[in-house]
């Protein structure tokens, strides 16, 4: 088994653990949380939604195997092709898709039957682009000022598309892209500016946007952030979702109600997806919340010494901008449960039900990991390569000495 | 290479994020308790078990309120199916815009999710018990509808409304002040019902229930051992003797007017009639909303508790109070003559009398009712050189007036009394800009002009003479079960006046009535009673006078003392004086005599409210 794993799954050691932990937990959580879903949908078979999630993650877990032996070169060749596919996608989806809780983020591909949000693909691809622009303008000793501008357009164009349907998901992206700017060494006064345009962007939209029909989400984002700001002034029903979330956290102490026994699953909306965090903390108590937030923190700490490691940039950018997205995109949720956050719909990557969400967190994985075997391969190699110098130069010096 | 710090700094950043999640995870799940109660009431529900109001007995023991089951129509919005809403109407006696209306308003209370479609909520309310039966027959072809019971008054007498008050559901602002109420309690809103709120009310329970997410009950949480019952509230004795306040009440039948009867030695309030008044069932639970406004908007004011809350000038019944004050100030003598030629005269104004013999000393001059003797009596009181001014005069006579619960509230049960008006030398400053003497504000000295007094104080007053200078305040509670009473009940309190001077005063009102000649109210005599009275007509700006008697009886060993306002009547002796001898006779006779009974029959027979009219 261990030669089986060694001989397949490649890279670092701890992102596989971190991938396997989540897994496990988001089986048990989900389970769980999706008692209510599966007597309303599946006629109370309560197993089908762990066992849909099983067959998302082991798939999921096949998408990594397969991509983490993708070099990356290969990868930064298509970023444009993946880049411009997601945004065509992503126009379709916002003139077509499927309505859900009033935000229109589903395509339904067309033959197969099967929804998933383009936004997740998309958030992929700008990383890669942005990756492979600033890789582009590395150069010693001198700000890498030229990447902005090409990166800036494209950040903007996928933001704006996800931006009328999923805000938070838009200001990810561009704090993710805009971070990995910052690494890469593009000057701080263009990114302070972007930074203040989009504040004011953000902020201008959630003020007058409900007055505008084409934002069918900007009530939602008002009032949420409003409530935020102001939880006394709010109505009670208002405030009900983070509310119940807080109580099912509460009351789950140190060490948890166990696995299976939370009672808050009945009263918070979404607990196998926006909430699955608060089910964790509920069942598996502070210790069991801590051992989440611990893997996300851990895989972010492990890409930094990829980063670190790496003599390459593309790759390097690559995974620091992918981390970075899964870890932000765990925070926020964690956030939102434990009331830090205004009320959004991020899943937990890898834990939240949601095949979608699991397959391209998946890819995200896989793509990290890619980076990190190809890292350890050549570490081998320079270490072999190192150790045939030093038995030639062994061997040279035998052979002066029998010369 | 440069990049990696750059990506530290990012990286120190989120485990900075990590941490305080780490800490807020912390602080909710291990030290702040708050979110851990609320945990508990999401899967438990209260149910208020509702106590019964206490009783409410007259002073003899009657029953005069109890309590009547009525039930409110619940329902469980998800289970109702189609039903025929005529029948439903039909069953409840509920018109078809009201089934609509309470729909109406359960979709409105749905949407503002202040109700859930799982839980019973309440549809219809308080539908009597006999209309329930048959909503109940035809129950099971209205699913999703059950009733529930509550308890509301029931009346066992129509009379006495004014003093009961009435009881409704509490309103957000009682819910603020007493964190005792929830929504859909009930309180006592006037009357005894809200002064003795809360003795009445009893104490709610709570059984405690396991309710699914749904709402839908599971059982009682940990075997219903934190349940609680209710405590029945306390039962609570009256004052009132119902006989004579039913009695009360058809004599003042088409009049306006009051009358207030006090057990002088007690202060115990025998009867309180304010009439126009109104049966008290009028405005039990559901048929108040519909009688209430009606009764508001009445140009009577049937709602108005006369007894308490109308101010009159006292008129000639105050002639005894000025004479008293004269008496105690030393400015009267009982056997010095004034004569009188028909009016009293003095610089150019004049106040009218009536003829009768003259010169009338102090006994007789009550007997008459002279008015020129009191305007003698009122200026050498208000300009009586020991006080120097006619303005520290009339501070004097404010006091004396204070002393017998005049000018203020006298504490009774009620909390809506009025305060009535004595006017002091600074109200005259302001209106006659300080120029005026005693003969400016001579009206007074025969109640009239700016005084003003409440049914009750003249009752009050003559309980005072009736006891020969103290009084105990009116009320109406007499007992409230295993508790007391309010102790500034028993409190005496003191007019000023030495007993000495009240026996010449009791002589002229037992003259009033009785003597051979001149005697005003001969007419309230009754057979084998030494009643004592006195008659008063006050002027008023609106309309005819109103007649006024205040009266006490036996003139030994003093019962009842009453005052009697009938409003626009005339002449003190024409209906308030026969009014008030008939309530005297009843309560200490228990029975009219054979030959009154034509009295009687006049007082119960005359429509003075009609009349008027038209």
């Amino acid at each position: 088994m261990g030669n089986l794993f060694r001989k397949y799954a490649k890279g670092d050691r701890a992102i596989w653990l971190v991938i396997i932990i989540l897994s496990i937990a988001s089986l048990l959580s989900v389970y769980s949380a999706t008692g209510f879903l599966a007597y309303k949908y599946q006629g109370g078979n309560t197993s089908y939604y762990m066992f849909k999630q099983m067959g998302s993650l082991a798939f999921g877990i096949g998408v990594i195997l397969f991509v983490h032996r993708i070099p990356y070169v290969w990868i930064a060749r298509f970023a444009y092709i993946g880049l411009y596919f997601s945004v065509f996608l992503l126009l379709i989806t916002l003139f077509s898709g499927v309505n859900l809780n009033n935000a229109s983020r589903w395509l339904t591909i067309p033959g197969i039957g099967i929804t998933f949000q383009p936004s997740e693909m998309a958030k992929l691809a700008i990383i890669i682009y942005v990756a492979k622009m600033l890789a582009q303008h590395q150069k010693e000793d001198e700000p890498a000022k030229e990447a902005f501008w090409p990166s800036m357009v494209h950040v903007v164009l996928v933001a704006g598309l996800i931006f009328t349907e999923n805000l938070s998901t838009s200001l990810l992206v561009v704090a993710v892209t805009v971070a990995m700017m910052f690494v890469g060494r593009v000057p701080f006064k263009y990114l302070a500016g972007t930074g203040l345009v989009a504040i004011g962007l953000v902020a201008l939209s959630i003020v007058i946007a409900p007055k505008v029909s084409f934002l069918p989400r900007a009530k939602t984002w008002s009032s949420r952030v409003e409530q935020f700001l102001n939880p006394e002034n709010a109505e009670k029903s208002s405030t009900y979702q983070s509310d119940q979330s807080k109580i099912a956290i509460a009351s789950g102490g140190i060490f948890g109600k166990g696995p299976g026994n939370s009672v808050q699953r009945n009263f918070i909306p979404h607990p196998y997806s926006d909430f699955i965090f608060a089910i964790i903390a509920e069942e598996y108590g502070f210790f069991g919340a801590f051992i989440i937030i611990i893997c996300y923190l851990l895989l972010l700490g492990r890409i930094g010494t990829m980063v670190r490691a790496s003599n390459r940039t593309f790759p390097a950018f690559m995974a620091f901008g992918l981390g970075l997205m899964l870890v932000s995109q765990a925070f926020v949720n964690m956030g939102v449960a434990v009331g830090i956050f205004p009320v959004t719909g991020q899943p937990l990557p890898l834990v939240s039900l949601g095949t979608t969400s699991v397959l391209f967190t998946c890819v995200a994985f896989g793509l990290i990991l890619g980076v990190s075997r190809h890292n350890m391969e050549q570490a081998d190699l320079a270490r072999q390569s190192s150790k045939k110098e030093a038995v030639d130069e062994a061997s040279l010096q035998t052979n002066e000495i029998s010369a | 290479m440069g990049n990696s710090n750059r990506s530290i700094l990012i990286i120190l950043f989120f485990v900075l994020i990590g941490i305080i999640f780490i800490i807020r995870l912390f602080v909710l799940q291990v030290v702040d308790p708050s979110y851990k109660y609320s945990a508990e009431s999401n899967t438990q529900r209260k149910l208020t078990e509702y106590p019964s109001r206490g009783l409410i007995y007259d002073r003899f023991g009657k029953l005069l309120v109890s309590n009547q089951a009525v039930y409110d129509i619940m329902i469980v919005p998800r289970e109702v199916a189609p039903f025929d809403t005529t029948d439903f109407c039909n069953v409840l006696n509920i018109s078809r815009p009201e089934l609509d209306r309470a729909y109406e308003e359960m979709r409105r209370n749905m949407r503002s999710r202040r109700i859930s479609s799982f839980k019973p909520s309440v549809f219809i309310k308080q539908v009597p018990a006999d209309q329930y039966a048959l909503f109940q027959e035809k129950q099971y072809k209205f699913k999703g509808f059950f009733g529930q019971r509550r308890t509301v008054r029931k009346y066992e007498y129509p009379h006495a409304a004014h003093v009961f008050g009435y009881v409704a559901e509490v309103n957000e602002a009682t819910m603020q002040r007493d964190p005792y109420y929830a929504l859909g309690d009930y309180t006592g809103i006037s009357g005894i019902e809200n002064t003795y709120e809360r003795f009445l009310r009893g104490r709610k329970g709570a059984r405690y229930v396991m309710v699914d997410v749904h709402g839908r009950e599971k059982g009682s949480v940990r075997g219903g051992r934190i349940d609680t019952t209710a405590v029945a509230g306390k039962n609570i004795t009256l004052t009132l003797d119902i006989d004579l306040q039913a009695y009360g009440e058809e004599l003042m039948r088409n009049k306006t007017g009051s009358i207030v009867a006090i057990e002088p030695s007690t202060g115990e309030i025998l009867a309180m009639v304010s009439s126009p008044g109104y049966d008290p069932s009028l405005l039990i639970g559901r048929e108040r909303s519909r009688n209430f406004p009606v009764l508001s908007r009445d140009s009577l004011s049937p709602l108005l508790n006369r007894a308490i809350m109308s101010a009159y000038p006292p008129g000639s019944t105050f002639k005894m109070v000025m004479g008293l004050i004269g008496l105690q100030e030393n400015v009267l003598r009982t056997n010095t003559p004034y004569s009188c030629s028909g009016a009293y005269h003095a610089r150019g104004l004049s106040v009218g009398c009536r003829h009768h013999r003259s010169p009338v000393d102090l006994i007789p001059s009550l007997a008459v009712s002279c008015n020129t003797y009191y305007c003698i009596v009122f200026r050498n009181v208000l300009d009586n050189p020991a006080h120097g001014s006619p303005k520290a005069g009339i501070e004097k006579w404010r006091e004396y007036l204070n002393n017998f619960g005049f000018g203020k509230r006298l504490g009774s049960d009620f909390f809506n009394e009025s305060r009535g008006f004595v006017p002091g030398s600074g109200y005259y400053d302001r209106i006659y800009d300080g120029r005026w003497s005693s003969l400016t504000v001579i009206s007074l000295a025969i109640g009239q002009g700016e005084i003003l007094t409440t049914p009750i104080q003249m009752a009050n007053m003559t309980a005072a003479i009736a006891n020969k200078g103290h009084f105990y305040t009116p009320h109406v509670v007499k007992d409230i079960e295993n508790d007391t009473i309010p102790s500034r009940f028993e409190e005496r309190h003191h007019t000023g006046i030495d007993p000495i001077h009240f026996d010449p005063i009791i002589e002229g009102m037992e003259q009033a009535i009785w003597s051979e000649t001149g005697s005003t109210a001969r007419i309230a005599r009754i057979p084998g009673i030494s009643i004592s009275g006195k008659t008063g007509t006050a002027q008023n700006p609106h309309g005819e006078n109103h007649s006024i008697f205040v009266a006490f009886a036996p003139k030994e060993n003093p019962q009842i003392a009453i005052a009697v306002y009938v409003e626009n009547a005339g002449y003190g002796s024409t209906f308030a004086a026969p009014i008030a001898s008939l309530m005297v006779e009843k309560y200490l006779n228990r029975e009219i005599h054979a030959n009154r009974k034509w009295l009687e029959t006049r007082m119960l027979n005359i429509d003075l409210i009609n009349a008027t009219k038209h």
